[in-house]
């Protein structure tokens, strides 16, 4: 297999409104989260939130989307997701029009984006009245890998990937298969999800919301924060992308997925299934984890999953002074299906530039984990140009993804 | 190295009758899960772990248009009545966790995903599925489509599509792939799945034909195609090319002897 | 307390499914998690919430929750002790 060229990537989130943005934001240590005002929480306030502060559907697909007017209006998610693409295809230097003339396939993850949760009509249903059709139809034109091929006017395989936390990660992955098999001469790929009150009190319910901004990998960590936004990345095979001489953002040289097969919400104690998915992926990309510089881990800041992560790691092979290991979630929140999209392009960004930093939110690293990590406040440079991307999800998923920087 | 398609289960709603070793299992589970857990039973002949070495390399593709709908009701249901979320409820509500009693049950470790889609949820999970065991990733694994839909959505068909004809049979279909060097029943080869979208179906009318050997019959609901095509390969273990087509999305599948 | 104690069993078998047993089987020394009637993380904030909805006593803290959960007993006596 060769390896998959990123050309193009796009992302937004509580951080920032487009790649630029969010990176700077992470190197300078910012938290732009806020307590919730919106009632994302029945009875607890103050929670905090990482919210996109302002979101426009992009001027490039506006014509497009007033076109399909029968659609009827699209969600936030979706919004949120062609944000991404928009950059995405910028970035590499694609438009619209020259997209109409391949295959593209669109690998999208998500978790609340295929939910139908009009509240509204709901409760009149359930009163035995008879709501306005509107949100019925609505729910049946937004399937965000459909959506967006329908928005731009492409035809290629499409997927949306309902893992849990893990579906942006799975939906990169998928798209390098389809673009290994040629089913596609160029894939978007990733993930997106907006703050809902389903997920805001499914996870309080289930005791893993952190009253305070959520500190990954920290002594005293007490859970998550949830967070939106959208992470995309423009994936072409390599010899296509340099015939078209387009410029080489990076590289996409493994995927791995594996089931811990343990528990419908706890991860694996030791980590088996991400054990298994980290070295598939380094196996696909015929590498080892000394080759490995940096990884992204999935660090939501519960005490299970990065207890759980960390021994997984341990497990592996990584041990101390050896690779840097960050969360990017204290900046960004977790913003489940959007998750593995954002933290692949942020990985990318890291191995680009040489440098990565430290863990914002974790002043005092658990000295428990099984791994030291890199801590708020510290950069560590990179010893080479390959890292790994992971995620852990609910229903047992793992999977991870073998990154190569690009840059000069 | 293709895939063989060893075997198929078909099991509607009625016929959710859970075995005793099962029962433990799922006793938190909903129709949605329960179906998918019995019709990957049937597939594997009614063990409840897989019989192959590398567990890690055993997955599952699992399509669906509407997921377990039911259960985000009664989620949304308890957020709009101001009382406090279930974590068993939300928790089964995520559309994965079907998946997660799937590879916990039958010991399945390695990639393991649900994709949704409204037009022909299983013929895309049949096409990553023979995808994954093709690249390597997978050397057996079960395709699924589950759908239990709502009641919220029958009453919005009626009103919004009142001609259609009633409500959509629940069930689940589950077909076993194997790569072809590892399989010791035989069965068809499944040489190519080839999905072209189209435009302008209601996903509310679920109608549409499918061609083979010559016959066409039609169906009419959103499980309808995978329920025909199993029931064709259990009736003669065949090859042959098969045709589907929808207002949403033509699918051609082929099937081939195996060497 | 005992009242408390018929309680607990009866949700153990009517909310949280425990297979097999019915509630007037359940002894008041059985342990609801590991060996005993096999509950599992999820089902303790499972048994958070209906606590709650049940005898109207809330258990914030889950370090707390684990001895309350050790055994009926022991939840039952939280439940006196925290109750109005």
């Amino acid at each position: 297999m060769s390896k998959i060229a990123v050309t193009g990537c796009g992302c937004i989130c509580a951080a920032g409104a487009d790649t630029d943005a969010v990176w700077r934001a992470i190197q300078a240590g910012l938290v732009n989260n806020r307590a919730d005002s919106n009632h994302l929480f029945l009875e607890r306030e103050d929670v905090p939130v990482f919210a996109v502060p302002h979101l426009a559907l992009p001027a490039i697909f506006a014509e497009a989307v007033a076109e399909r007017a029968a659609g009827g209006e699209l969600n936030r998610t979706i919004i949120l997701t062609l944000t991404a693409v928009a950059e995405a295809i910028g970035a590499a230097n694609l438009t619209v029009a020259q997209l109409r003339t391949k295959r593209v396939g669109i690998a999208l993850g998500t978790t609340v984006g295929c939910t139908f949760n009009n509240e509204d009509y709901y409760i009149q249903w359930q009163k035995g009245e008879s709501p306005d059709p509107g949100p019925v139809h609505r729910y049946l034109s937004a399937n965000l890998a459909e959506r967006v091929q329908d928005i731009l006017g492409v035809r290629g395989p499409r997927a949306v990937v309902t893992n849990a936390c893990a579906s942006g990660t799975d939906a990169i992955g998928l798209a390098k298969m389809w673009l290994d098999h040629d089913l596609c001469d160029l894939a978007i790929a990733g993930g997106a999800d907006e703050l809902s009150r389903i997920a805001c009190q499914g996870f309080n319910s289930l005791m893993l919301v952190s009253q305070n901004s959520c500190t990954p990998f920290g002594a005293k960590r007490d859970g998550l924060n949830l967070g939106e936004g959208a992470g995309i990345l423009c994936l072409e095979k390599e010899a296509e992308a340099t015939a078209s001489q387009r410029e080489i953002k990076g590289w996409v040289c493994g995927y791995g997925a594996a089931n811990d097969a343990y528990h419908p919400t706890a991860p694996h104690p030791e980590g088996r299934g991400l054990q298994d998915a980290v070295s598939q992926a380094l196996a696909a990309a015929g590498l080892g984890l000394a080759d490995i510089s940096l990884i992204n881990a999935h660090g939501t800041g519960t005490p299970a999953n990065d207890r759980a992560e960390t021994a997984a790691l341990s497990a592996l092979g990584l041990g101390e002074e050896t690779t840097p290991i960050v969360s990017t979630k204290g900046a960004t929140g977790h913003t489940l299906g959007a998750a593995g999209g954002i933290e692949a392009v942020l990985t990318l960004l890291a191995l680009g530039s040489g440098k990565v930093s430290g863990t914002i939110g974790c002043h005092t690293p658990d000295p428990e984990l099984a791994v030291p990590v890199l801590s708020a406040g510290e950069e560590a440079r990179l010893s080479g140009r390959m890292g790994i991307s992971q995620s852990l999800a609910f229903g047992g998923g793992n999977s991870a993804l073998v990154l190569e920087g690009g840059g000069p | 190295m293709k895939a063989i398609v060893t075997r198929a289960t078909h099991i509607s709603q009625e016929e959710i009758d859970l075995p005793p070793e099962l029962l433990r299992h799922l006793r938190r589970a909903d129709d949605f899960i329960k179906l998918g857990v019995l019709a990957a039973f049937g597939a594997l002949e009614g063990k409840t772990a897989i019989p192959w070495e590398n567990p890690q390399r055993c997955g599952l593709f699992l399509g669906s248009s509407f997921g377990p709908m039911e259960t985000n009701f009664a989620v949304l249901d308890q957020i709009v009545g101001g009382q406090q979320t279930s974590p068993t409820l939300f928790s089964h509500s995520v559309f994965n966790a079907a998946v997660g009693y799937l590879c916990r049950i039958f010991n399945l470790r390695g990639s393991a995903l649900t994709l949704t889609d409204f037009a022909l949820p299983f013929c895309q999970a049949l096409q990553q599925g023979a995808l994954a065991i093709e690249s390597g990733l997978l050397e057996r694994c079960l395709v699924l489509q589950v759908e239990t839909y709502s009641a919220l959505l029958n009453d919005a068909r009626r009103k919004i599509s009142p001609g259609e004809a009633g409500t959509w049979p629940e069930g689940a279909v589950c077909w076993l792939l194997e790569r072809e060097d590892l399989c010791q029943t035989g069965g068809p080869v499944l040489h190519a799945v080839d999905i072209a979208e189209t435009q302008g179906g209601s996903y509310l009318e679920s109608g549409g034909q499918l061609s083979h050997n010559g016959q066409e019959i039609t169906f009419n609901h959103p499980l309808a195609p995978a329920a025909l095509l199993t029931d064709i390969l259990n009736s003669k273990k065949d090859s042959g090319d098969w045709r589907l087509i929808t207002p949403y999305a033509r699918v051609d599948i082929s099937l081939r002897d195996p060497k | 307390m005992e009242s408390i104690k018929s309680k607990i069993k009866e949700i153990l078998v009517n909310d949280l499914k425990v297979q097999g047993v019915q509630p007037e089987d359940i002894s008041d020394s059985e342990q609801l998690f590991g060996d005993g009637l096999g509950l599992d993380s999820l089902d303790a904030v499972e048994l958070v919430v209906l606590i709650q909805k049940h005898f109207d006593v809330q258990i914030a803290d889950m370090d707390e929750g684990k001895e309350a959960f050790a055994s009926i007993t022991s939840l039952a006596e939280y439940i006196a002790a925290h109750k109005e």
